[in-house]
């Protein structure tokens, strides 16, 4: 089956920074920005987007780690860490080259999204009101910009202005 | 604590030094947040009678309640001091990541005083207050300045507010900018803060924000936010507030060539429809909004290609058609050349606007423009004269302190049409043909503004006939003044006021669930009120008297000449009705002087023994 | 009897029309004309004005000739008024 992660649409995105508050608030039950596990980037005026970890095959981070404390579940692709080996040397950071797994900085051990596993669905995504993050697959990614081309090439062919789905 | 970080950081430039002030709950759950702490707080640090220019003025910013929580709309800050312009309170509203970072950094309200020895800017992080050498970014605009911190500090979470070139040259409506593009815009905060030589208070902050209720609040912060998508928004989020230009026209209210007129006949080239159709890249947000109003547009070719910023109404209507300028390109670059160089674009625009008149007028020469056409429309006149302002040079010197002291200065009769309140330049909606703005608009403690007033509403909205000068609108004004404060107060942008069911009791609820402390809809009444008193309380202990509670002459002697107001005029006796009514709906005075009952009822004592009557 | 509708803000982007001419019944009430204007731009149903009832969705409103808001639909219409079909932002 093919890995899930957070979608971000830059397009979409408006720059709110949200999603941080509702990652920290489910995991922490604080409002921190730098307890958040999906990290919004904003380079002004426009550029906009939050990432978080995209389930790599072969995690670099995973690789990484001189303690073994990192693994990836085969099921979901999501990266697990055992708390008791992670002595937050933040190794696994530098080698991820997305910058979303994260040190907590009070607990000394990292964290990293988990697709919010606990809860009935992602709360970044819930609580994203532009509808600018999505929990989808790589496949699913591709097929919707490709739809969505289809369809704006191909317009008159289907007799009106569609609404992109 | 629950929302609020229960610190005050006061900081003085001269010695360099810095205190935490622990000031309880009680004081907090008294003054709320916003302008009523930053009113608050000038109100103590700032001593009478200084000039808003010396060391002795205190630049104070408070945050929102709701600042770093999800609540929608509710990351903001207020800045506030003695307003270089006006000699009365100005109090500015910003919003978006460097509000947050205050609070995170563990403060609810700063405090700056004195003087640096040279130009310097503050860098706080969290407990840690550094006073760095800003050499190097002495000159920069703002944005390029917020930039250079962050490249400097190495980390790109330093948020900062800064100013540009206009503040570093004491321009009488400076502004203070952060997040490239939200300011405390109005009054010449970048004045004062260009004053004490400070360019710019940097913040990181590494703090949770915890709240008394998380679930609570998260849920009706969510369905507040989801409501926000709806049609009370849509205009915000699809054209933005640059829609008014076309609604305004149509009733006749648009300020057209510094108020001569009230129709545009470019309007339609230049209005939030065209903006949208050739000039939009993308609507965004601040930090912890849903709606996204913040329209960014560029432009792609031509004389002004590159230049790129958010476009508001207020903006618009200032350096647009009260500059007679039919040129979208053209507004963009202006409003972009005040973003960069730090200045008030209202402020600026109704100031140029005056030169243009004068100019037109024979009362400006050529000569004393610097050999600039100075006309209305003329964009590239408009373009020079706005940087010459910035760097007070030329005939820029003379514009640079404002409409009411440039008029005092040039004289000629050109003080009939300096269309300012109290000296803060007047904002896009013409008092004629809406005259609950008329009584709204003269009493304003910062001076002209349509955002402390709100009056306006009443007008456009239909609530009233917004040609009637019923005395009955001071009163409705005062409600529209108390209204508008609360969302000054807690902190919320007013954008999101159609998705509320009722301000008063959401608000209380909010406030609640943020810090845990019980607060009516009744308290909130109470603060707002409190709010409104301190600020006139202050401008009393400053000089005010009733004198500066009027519109300028163009209002009551000028009748509009065309379009859906034509014949509109403000006159006297309606005016001084009006006025007189809002004072008695305040329980002030006939003379707009605060009983000693009134304050002590209020709960400030101290300032009932100094101004109360 | 004829009236002018002028359309601003989201009526107008749904629409896609500035203004239009109605041609309406003697007595015909501000409901009757977003009636006819729900036939004529179809777009308009559903997000500004609700459908079945034929009410305005706030804070949309009819300004009459620019001059007076009436917020009663049930109000008549006289020949030769404009109706704005508006809503002016808070703020800017």
């Amino acid at each position: 089956m093919a890995y899930q992660y957070i979608v971000c649409d830059p397009d979409k995105c408006v720059g709110c920074g949200l999603c941080e508050l509702a990652c920290s608030a489910v995991k922490h039950q604080v409002f921190d920005p730098l307890l958040s596990r999906i990290r919004h980037v904003r380079i002004e005026p426009i550029v906009m987007m939050s990432i978080s970890c995209r389930m790599c095959e072969d995690p670099p981070c995973v690789i990484a780690c001189p303690r073994q404390a990192l693994s990836q579940s085969a099921e979901t692709g999501v990266i697990i860490i055992d708390d008791d080996k992670c002595d937050g040397c933040g190794w696994c950071i530098q080698a991820c080259p997305f910058g979303t797994i994260l040190l907590n900085s009070q607990s000394k051990v990292v964290e990293i999204c988990d697709l919010c596993q606990d809860e009935d669905e992602p709360q970044c995504v819930k609580y994203c009101l532009k509808d600018a993050l999505t929990l989808s697959t790589a496949q699913v990614v591709a097929q919707k910009a490709r739809r969505e081309v289809v369809t704006k090439l191909l317009q008159e062919m289907l007799g009106q202005e569609s609404a992109i789905a | 604590m629950n929302g609020y970080m229960g610190k005050i950081l006061h900081i003085d430039l001269t010695d360099q030094t810095t205190r935490v002030h622990r000031p309880g709950e009680d004081f907090l759950k008294k003054y709320v947040g916003g302008v009523c702490l930053a009113t608050r707080l000038v109100y103590d640090n700032t001593p009478k009678g200084v000039d808003a220019l010396s060391p002795e003025n205190a630049l104070c910013l408070a945050t929102s309640v709701f600042a770093a929580t999800p609540v929608p709309v509710g990351t903001k800050h207020a800045a506030a001091a003695k307003s270089p312009l006006t000699g009365f309170i100005t109090d500015c509203l910003a919003s978006s990541y460097f509000s947050a970072t205050i609070r995170r950094a563990g403060y609810d309200a700063i405090v700056v005083k004195g003087k640096a020895e040279k130009p310097t800017y503050l860098f706080i992080d969290d407990d840690v207050v550094e006073f760095r050498d800003a050499a190097n970014l002495w000159g920069k605009e703002t944005f390029e300045t917020e930039e250079a911190i962050r490249a400097e500090l190495g980390d790109q979470m330093v948020r900062s507010c800064t100013i540009g070139p206009a503040g570093e040259n004491l321009v009488r409506f400076a502004n203070i900018t952060n997040d490239r593009g939200r300011q405390a815009g109005r009054g010449g905060l970048g004045a004062v803060m260009g004053s004490k030589q400070l360019k710019a208070i940097a913040i990181r902050g590494s703090r949770s924000v915890e709240v008394a209720d998380l679930d609570g609040l998260c849920a009706m912060a969510f369905e507040l936010s989801e409501k926000a998508q709806g049609i009370k928004t849509e205009k915000y989020r699809t054209l933005g507030t640059v829609a008014n230009v076309l609604t305004l026209n149509r009733l006749g209210i648009l300020p057209t060539r510094n108020f001569q007129e009230g129709v545009f006949e470019a309007a339609e080239q230049v209005s939030g429809e065209y903006l949208h159709q050739h000039h939009k890249e993308k609507a965004v947000a601040c930090f912890g909004c849903p709606i996204a109003c913040e329209q960014i547009v560029s432009v792609k070719e031509g004389a002004y290609k590159g230049a790129r910023t958010s476009v508001d109404y207020e903006s618009l209507f200032a350096v647009g058609t009260c500059c007679g300028l039919d040129s979208a390109a053209g507004i963009i670059k202006a409003i972009d050349t005040c973003d960069r160089l730090g200045m008030d674009t209202m402020s600026a625009g109704v100031v140029v606007a005056w030169a243009m008149e004068c100019f037109e007028r024979g009362l400006l020469s050529k000569k004393k423009c610097d050999g600039l056409e100075l006309r209305f429309g003329n964009h590239q006149a408009e373009m020079e004269v706005l940087e010459k302002i910035a760097r007070r040079e030329g005939i820029g010197d003379l514009l640079a302190e404002g409409v009411k002291r440039a008029a005092e200065k040039l004289g000629e009769g050109s003080d009939h049409f300096a269309m300012h309140v109290k000296g803060l330049e007047f904002p896009g909606y013409d008092p004629r043909g809406a005259q609950t703005f008329a009584v709204g608009s003269a009493v304003g403690t910062r001076g002209g503004c349509h955002n402390r007033s709100l009056a306006y509403e009443a007008d456009t909205h239909g609530e009233v006939d917004r040609f009637s000068a019923d005395p009955e609108k001071g009163r409705i004004a005062c409600d529209k003044e108390n209204l508008a404060g609360i969302f000054d107060i807690v902190m919320l942008c007013k954008f999101i006021r159609g998705c509320l069911s009722d301000a008063w009791s959401d608000v209380s609820q909010l406030y609640t669930l943020t810090t845990g402390m019980e607060m009516t809809a009744d308290e909130l009444r109470q603060v707002t009120e409190r709010s409104w008193n301190l600020k006139k309380a202050f401008n009393i202990r400053e000089g005010w008297t009733k004198e500066d509670d009027w519109l300028p002459p163009r209002f009551l002697e000028d009748p509009i000449p065309a379009g859906t107001s034509k014949g509109s005029v403000v006159k006297p006796d309606d005016l001084r009705g009006m006025i007189d009514a809002y004072y008695e709906a305040r329980g002030w005075t006939p003379d707009g002087l605060i009983p000693k009952e009134k304050l002590i009822a209020l709960g400030l004592e101290d300032i009932a023994e100094e101004v109360g009557v | 009897m004829k009236v002018t509708v002028e359309l601003f803000g989201l009526a107008r982007r749904l629409s896609k029309a500035k203004s239009v001419v109605l041609e309406l019944a003697p007595g015909a009430t501000l409901r009757d004309v977003l009636v006819m204007l729900g036939d004529q731009f179809p777009a308009l149903l559903g997000e500004l004005i609700v459908p079945g009832n034929y009410d305005l969705r706030e804070p949309y409103f009819f300004n009459i000739d620019g001059r007076r808001v009436v917020k009663n639909l049930d109000e008549q219409v006289q020949e030769g008024e404009d109706l704005l079909l508006m809503f002016v932002t808070v703020g800017g």
